[in-house]
C-alpha cells in the first residue's frame, strides 16, 4: 500500500471543509513517493498522523500515562481540551461533519477511502458523541467498484493490531526500546509473531487436528458399522456421548465467556465514554489511598519522635556542658601550668643548692670561689621563698583533684556526644514534609471530588465495581473452560484406545475409504505444519536479525565499536561488541535498534505499508537522526516524516532530502489557531 | 524489500508436503490455497469460518486424489 493523497474536513485544527478541505499530495513524478512534512510543536504534525489512522480505522488513540489503558479521542467536544476530532472552530460554527479521505494504491489499483462522522439525522445541535454515526466508503478507483466491507479489506491489509509498527511516534520511541528488552513481554511477542504470520502455523496445526476429529468421528460410524463387538460398540457410544456432552459445555463455556468478554467491552466503552468522570475518581480513589497512607506514616513517625523525646533533657544542657567541658580544660591547663612551674623552681633550687655546697658550675665546670656568708643567706633565703612557693603550687595544682577533673571532663564529653539533636531534627522535618504532602494530598482529594457530581460518583463507582466482578467471573469461567478442556482431552483418548481395538468385517464403502483418507491427510498436514514452524521460525528470526543488524550498523555513529545485533527465539534483543558479547550500550544506541527492529520486522512482513514518524528525533541526538533520514529515504518503502523544526530544518531537510521526496510540506497556524499547510518541495505529478 | 514471509513459509511448506509419502501429490496451488485460508484467518474476526473453508478444500482435495485412484 502507498499513500497518495491525504484530504481532511474540518479534522482537528485543520479547519475547512469540501473545497475548502486541506489536501496534501504523498506521491510524485519518477515514483517519488516520500514526504516530509515540517511543523513546530502544536502546529498540527500529530494530528496529519493521526488522520491517516482514523481513515483506516476509524477512532484515534488519545495518549494516557498508562500503556495498557486505550482511551480514544471524542468525536465531538466543545472545547479543544478534550482534543475532539471535529474541529472546535467548525463546531462552534454548526458545521458537525469531520471526515479524512484517504487515496492509495495497492497492487498496482488506486483506491479512495472516506470516512466520516456526521451528526444522526434529525439531530440540530449534538451533545456528545453518541449523536454522530459514522460511515466509510472504499472504492477501487482502478476497476470503479465499491468494496463490499471496507473494513475487513482494511483490516486484511494491515490488521490494527500491527500498526504501531508502521506508523510510530517518536516520543514512544523509548517505549519501544523498553519492550524490545524486556523479555518478559508476551503482548510484543505476541505482536512480532503476528507480524511474521507465525500464528498462520501454529492456528494451522490446531485446525487441522480439529477437524481430523471430525473426520475421525465419520470414519468411526464406519468402522462402528462393520463391527460386530456389541460391548465396545456400547463402551465407544458411552464415550461418544461423554465426549459430546463435553463439547457442548465447551461451547456454552465459550459463548459464556464471550458474553462477559463483550459485557467487559460494554462497561470498558462506557467508561472511555466518561473517562473524565473514571479519571476523577481514579485519582480520588489514589489521593484517598495517599492520603491514608501518610496518615499512617505521619502516626509512625510521631511515635518514634516521642520514644526520642525522653533524652531531649539532655539537649537543654547543651550551653551548660559545653561551658563545665571549657571550664574544667582551663582547670587542667592551670593546673598542668603550676606542675611546669614546681618543675622549674624545683630546678632553681638545685642550682642555688649546688652553689651553697660549692660544687662546680653546672654549665662551664670551674669550681666556685668560696662563698660569702651575705650571700649564703640570699640564697637559704630565695630558696625559702621558692619551697613555699612550690608548696602553694602543691596546693594549688592537687585542688581540685586533677583525676576527678580528667573524669568529669570526661563524662562531659561523652554526655554532649549523645545527646546530639541531629536524628530528632531530621525526624521532625520527615514529620513537617509528610504533613504538607498530606495537606496538599486531601486538597487535590477534594478538588478530584468537587469535578464529580455525588450521582456521576456513584455511577462511575458502579461501573467499575462491575468492571472488577465481570472480570473475576471472565477468570472463574476461564478456569473451569481449561478443566473441562482436560477432561475432555482425556475421554478423546480413552476413546483412541477403544477405536483401536475395533474389528471391521465386509466391505468398507468409497465414503468410508475417502473418509480414512481424509483422516491421513490431516495428520499429515499437521505433521507437516508443526515441522515447518520450528524450521520457519528459525529462518524468519535469522532473516530479521539479519535486517536489523544491517540497520543498526548503518545508523549507529558507534558502530565500529559492535558487530551486530543478536535475536533470542524470544525476540529480545542485544548489542554484541566486536568479540560477539552483549554489550549494554547508551539510551542512544538502544533507540536506533528499536528503528533498526521496526525497519527489519516491517521488511520481513512482507506488508507493505508505509512508514509513517511524527517527532522521529524526540529519543535520538542530531547525529543519529540524521542517520536515520538517510537510510529511511533511501530506501524502497514509502516513508513520511514528521519533524519539528529542532530535528530538522526545513531549509536543511529540503536542500538534503528535498530530491528524495514527492513533496515536503511547512506547517504553520494562523491567527485563529488554525493549522495552514504550505507546500515546499514540489515534485508532485500535476 | 525482502521477500515475503508469506513465499518463505508456502515454499517451507511445500517441501515439507513433497517429503510426506501422504501428501506428495499435493498441487502447489492446493498448498498455497491451504495457506491462503489460514492467512485470512489470522485476522479475521471467525475462526469459524475458516475452518469450514479449510475443510472444504481438504475434502476438495481427497475427492480429485479418489477420482486419480479410480
Amino acid at each position: 500500500m502507498r499513500l497518495q493523497k491525504i484530504r481532511l474536513h474540518d479534522w482537528q485544527s485543520y479547519y475547512g471543509h469540501g473545497k475548502n478541505a486541506t489536501e496534501l499530495a504523498l506521491f510524485g513524478k519518477n515514483d517519488l513517493k516520500n514526504a516530509i512534512v515540517y511543523g513546530q510543536n502544536t502546529r498540527g504534525k500529530t494530528a496529519l498522523w493521526e488522520a491517516i489512522r482514523f481513515a483506516l480505522y476509524g477512532r484515534v488513540v488519545r495518549r494516557v500515562s498508562t500503556s495498557t489503558t486505550r482511551l480514544y479521542k471524542p468525536v465531538f467536544a466543545v472545547d479543544s481540551a478534550r482534543e475532539p476530532l471535529l474541529s472546535v472552530a467548525a463546531a462552534r460554527e454548526g458545521h458537525f461533519a469531520v471526515g479524512v479521505e484517504l487515496w492509495f494504491d495497492q497492487r498496482g489499483e488506486t483506491y479512495h477511502l472516506d470516512r466520516k462522522f456526521q451528526v444522526r439525522a434529525g439531530i440540530a445541535k449534538p451533545k456528545g458523541d453518541t449523536d454522530f454515526e459514522m460511515t466509510v466508503i472504499l472504492r477501487n478507483e482502478s476497476t470503479s467498484k465499491f468494496v463490499t466491507d471496507p473494513d475487513v479489506f482494511l483490516q486484511e491489509h494491515l490488521p490494527e493490531d500491527l500498526v504501531p509498527f508502521f506508523m510510530f511516534d517518536g516520543e514512544r520511541l523509548e517505549e519501544y526500546r523498553l519492550l524490545l528488552q524486556d523479555q518478559n513481554d508476551v503482548e510484543l511477542r505476541g505482536y512480532i509473531e503476528n507480524i511474521l504470520r507465525l500464528p498462520v502455523l501454529t492456528h494451522g496445526i490446531e485446525d487441522f487436528q480439529d477437524i481430523n476429529r471430525l473426520v475421525n468421528k465419520r470414519v468411526r460410524r464406519f468402522e462402528m458399522e462393520l463391527s460386530k463387538d456389541k460391548k465396545l460398540l456400547q463402551d465407544i457410544a458411552s464415550l461418544e456421548a461423554g465426549i459430546d456432552a463435553l463439547e457442548d459445555v465447551i461451547v456454552d463455556d465459550d459463548a459464556k465467556a464471550q458474553r462477559l468478554d463483550s459485557q467487559i467491552a460494554e462497561v470498558e466503552g462506557w467508561l472511555q465514554e466518561h473517562d473524565q468522570g473514571k479519571v476523577a475518581l481514579a485519582q480520588e480513589e489514589q489521593f484517598q489511598k495517599d492520603e491514608e497512607r501518610l496518615e499512617s506514616e505521619i502516626e509512625s513517625e510521631e511515635k518514634r519522635i516521642k520514644a526520642t523525646l525522653p533524652d531531649v533533657w539532655r539537649t537543654l544542657l547543651t550551653p551548660k556542658i559545653d561551658a563545665a567541658v571549657e571550664s574544667i580544660k582551663l582547670e587542667i591547663d592551670r593546673q598542668r601550668g603550676d606542675q611546669t612551674k614546681q618543675f622549674a623552681i624545683r630546678q632553681s633550687i638545685e642550682r642555688l643548692g649546688r652553689e651553697l655546697d660549692g660544687d662546680p658550675c653546672g654549665e662551664c665546670g670551674i669550681s666556685r670561689d668560696e662563698i660569702k656568708p651575705k650571700r649564703k643567706e640570699e640564697i637559704h633565703s630565695s630558696i625559702a621563698a621558692f619551697d613555699k612557693e612550690i608548696a602553694d603550687l602543691e596546693i594549688s595544682r592537687g585542688s581540685p583533684d586533677p583525676h576527678q577533673l580528667e573524669e568529669r571532663l570526661r563524662s562531659l564529653l561523652l554526655m554532649r556526644r549523645e545527646q546530639s539533636l541531629d536524628p530528632l531534627v531530621t525526624a521532625e522535618c520527615e514529620l513537617l514534609k509528610k504533613k504538607k504532602s498530606l495537606r496538599d494530598t486531601v486538597a487535590k482529594k477534594d478538588k478530584a471530588a468537587k469535578q464529580l457530581t455525588a450521582a456521576a460518583r456513584r455511577e462511575v463507582a458502579e461501573k467499575l465495581l462491575e468492571r472488577k466482578g465481570l472480570e473475576k467471573k471472565l477468570g472463574v469461567q476461564q478456569a473451569l473452560t481449561k478443566k473441562t478442556k482436560d477432561d475432555l482431552k482425556e475421554e478423546r483418548s480413552k476413546l483412541h484406545q477403544a477405536s483401536a481395538g475395533l474389528k471391521t468385517e465386509g466391505v468398507k464403502s468409497v465414503e468410508h475409504v475417502r473418509a480414512e483418507k481424509a483422516g491421513e491427510m490431516l495428520t499429515a498436514l499437521a505433521d507437516v505444519w508443526k515441522s515447518s514452524l520450528a524450521a520457519y521460525r528459525k529462518v524468519m528470526l535469522k532473516r530479521v536479525e539479519t535486517a536489523a543488524s544491517t540497520a543498526f550498523m548503518d545508523c549507529s555513529n558507534n558502530a565500529s565499536n559492535y558487530s551486530g545485533l543478536r535475536i533470542s527465539p524470544q525476540f529480545t534483543i542485544s548489542i554484541l561488541d566486536l568479540q560477539g558479547e552483549p554489550d549494554l550500550a547508551s539510551p542512544g544506541q538502544w533507540a536506533i535498534v528499536a528503528y533498526a527492529m521496526l525497519e527489519a520486522l516491517t521488511d520481513c512482513s512482507g506488508i507493505e505499508f508505509p512508514m509513517v514518524v511524527d517527532t522521529p528525533g524526540r529519543s535520538i541526538d542530531n547525529d543519529h537522526l540524521s542517520n536515520v533520514f538517510e537510510r529511511f529515504l533511501n530506501n524502497t518503502r514509502q516513508v513520511v516524516f514528521l519533524p519539528q523544526g529542532s530535528e530538522l530544518d526545513p531549509k536543511e531537510g529540503d536542500k538534503k532530502y528535498g530530491h528524495r521526496c514527492a513533496a515536503t510540506y511547512l506547517l504553520t497556524k494562523d491567527s485563529q489557531d488554525r493549522t495552514k499547510v504550505h507546500l515546499r518541495v514540489d515534485n508532485l505529478i500535476t | 524489500m525482502a521477500k515475503s514471509s508469506h513465499e518463505e513459509m508456502i515454499a517451507a511448506l511445500r517441501s515439507g508436503c513433497v517429503a510426506n509419502e501422504v501428501l506428495k501429490s499435493l498441487t502447489e496451488d492446493e498448498v498455497v490455497g491451504l495457506v491462503e485460508v489460514l492467512v485470512a484467518q489470522q485476522f479475521a474476526a471467525s475462526r469459524k469460518t475458516s475452518q469450514t473453508k479449510l475443510r472444504g478444500l481438504v475434502e476438495a482435495i481427497v475427492d480429485r486424489l479418489a477420482e486419480g485412484d479410480s
